[in-house]
């Protein structure tokens, strides 16, 4: 170590009182300190900083800083509880909550409901897992469109295929009502027709006489021949097993073979008498029905076919979406479409048709 | 997910998903027809969703439909815990198990549906938060409240028996 001046005395102040000075050292120092007397005020003051003395400084009431270190006490108790049920209480921690359980049966019941709030899972069965699964992973939603699509042209096959083999099919019985037939007590039109500049010519059309009913089409896989679609229901048939039920004027009229074998309520004078529209229309189907020869009856069958499996469609999907027709009263030729969606309907004339 | 998974799914949940959502409609019918929906909604995605995320996109899916149901109806029951004691005990209950399914059905709903996700799906907090659109610390609360009006449920039911 360098001579101890003035410049470098701390250093040899701090050995001494740290007890690292050697007798020479402690010599020069004292040597030192009488020849600067100026120094030894601070050489016993760095004495009494020493850190030994702060051992001494002691803080009253030291227990009042202090926590209650107990991990599990009455205010803590459910939080643990609540922690050892759902099992995210430590081993050590567990034992405190058991041990304070034990110690107070107050906590020791409360520890136990805690305990029975654990579920127990149930066995709910759901039934019919298997119309939940799959067998393919083409997706669903477009399964159904090509299962649609694909049933419509199987059914549309199958028909032609009926009528080629069949030229007077037997399931299609069309008779007609010939537009000679004058009934001119049509009331109240069927259809209500909106949505279309035509709507005064499809309504005039509609409150026409029923000598425009000449379109009588009977589907025996529906039992019902007659579409009232764009006409007044003056007349509605429709078939049971081999008979042919025909509604007139409020009369219905059952019919077997070529006789009239029933009527209903008792106004059968009216559809008796040869003089009524209702006779003529119903001498008309019982003379047509037999024959059920119409020229028009594969197209017609077309449409009734692709009517039907709109239907279906439409059932599936349950939104109301659909096509009519609308004949010509003169001609009986289709006039006009009508294009059901929903609560609208379109009417589409046909251009070469004045309607 | 393949076809197989996917039917996998549903030995393994269709059960599960019922009882949870059961036990929160409380409607036959309609739990029926919300597994059926889900799994529809499975089917639909089944390109997108892996088998191992499978459980949890359904629960997920479920209990949003779930939602929806009970917006749409309005029927659900909601019970504040502060019910608890207004609770009449003059029913009787024959097990201890009858009482927990009584208690279950006072919860909230978002209560029911935690602990049940927890209890009897054995999701983690961050799963059931998943599920139900809660971060962790709403799940523990939901649980921990859920926990605390069951046992002191039962606790009353008890002291009355």
């Amino acid at each position: 170590m360098n001579y101890i001046s003035e410049y470098n005395y701390e250093a040899f102040f701090l050995d001494y009182h740290e007890g690292r000075m050697d007798e020479t050292g402690t010599k020069e120092l004292m040597d030192f300190l009488a020849r600067h007397p100026e120094l030894k005020h601070e050489f016993e003051n760095f004495e009494s900083v020493s850190l030994n003395d702060l051992e001494e400084i002691k803080f009253e009431n030291k227990e009042s800083l202090k926590k209650n270190v107990a991990p599990v006490n009455a205010a803590s108790f459910d939080d643990m509880a609540i922690e050892y049920v759902e099992g995210n209480l430590n081993p050590v921690l567990t034992e405190e909550l058991l041990k304070f359980a034990k110690q107070n049966p107050k906590y020791g019941r409360e520890l136990a409901t805690y305990l029975k709030t654990k579920l127990v899972p149930e066995v709910i069965a759901f039934e019919d897992k298997e119309s939940l699964k799959r067998n393919s992973r083409q997706h669903p939603v477009a399964w159904y469109y090509w299962s649609a699509a694909a049933s419509v042209a199987l059914l549309i096959g199958a028909y032609f295929l009926i009528n080629k083999s069949n030229d007077q099919p037997a399931v299609n019985i069309v008779s007609l009502i010939h537009k000679t037939d004058t009934v001119h007590h049509a009331t109240q039109p069927v259809l209500p027709v909106t949505n279309n500049s035509n709507t005064n010519t499809v309504a005039q059309n509609n409150a026409s006489a029923v000598s425009s009913e000449k379109n009588a089409v009977l589907h025996s896989a529906h039992h019902v021949i007659r579409h009232s679609y764009n006409y007044n229901t003056v007349v509605n048939i429709s078939k049971h097993d081999s008979n042919v039920a025909i509604a007139v004027q409020h009369n219905t009229v059952i019919i077997k073979n070529d006789s009239i074998i029933q009527s209903t309520p008792n106004d059968l004078a009216s559809v008796q008498h040869p003089d009524t529209s209702a006779h003529k229309i119903v001498q008309q189907v019982v003379q047509n029905v037999p024959n059920y020869i119409n020229p028009d009856a594969k197209n017609r069958s077309v449409f009734t076919f692709a009517s039907n499996t709109v239907k279906g469609i439409r059932n599936f999907f349950k939104y109301s979406f659909g096509v009519n027709r609308y004949y010509d009263k003169e001609t009986d030729k289709v006039i006009a479409y009508q294009i059901v969606l929903g609560d609208n309907r379109f009417n589409v004339p046909l251009r070469n048709n004045s309607y | 997910m393949t076809v197989d998974e996917f039917n996998g799914c549903v030995d393994l949940y269709a059960d599960n998903l019922y009882r949870f959502i059961l036990k929160n409609v409380k409607d036959v019918h309609k739990a029926k027809d919300i597994v059926q929906d889900t799994y529809e909604k499975l089917w639909l995605k089944v390109n997108d969703v892996e088998s191992t995320n499978a459980k949890s996109y359904m629960f997920t899916t479920a209990y949003r439909t779930f939602i929806d149901t009970v917006r749409r109806d309005k029927k659900q029951e909601r019970l504040e815990e502060s019910h608890l004691f207004a609770v009449s005990h003059t029913k009787t209950y024959s097990d201890a198990k009858e009482v927990l399914n009584e208690a279950l059905n006072k919860l909230p709903e978002l209560q029911r549906t935690v602990i049940m996700l927890r209890d009897y799906e054995g999701y983690a907090y961050d799963e059931i938060g998943e599920i139900t659109g809660l971060n962790e610390s709403q799940v523990k609360v939901y649980i921990f409240r859920a926990r605390k009006f069951l046992k002191s449920y039962i606790g009353s039911i008890e002291a009355v028996i």
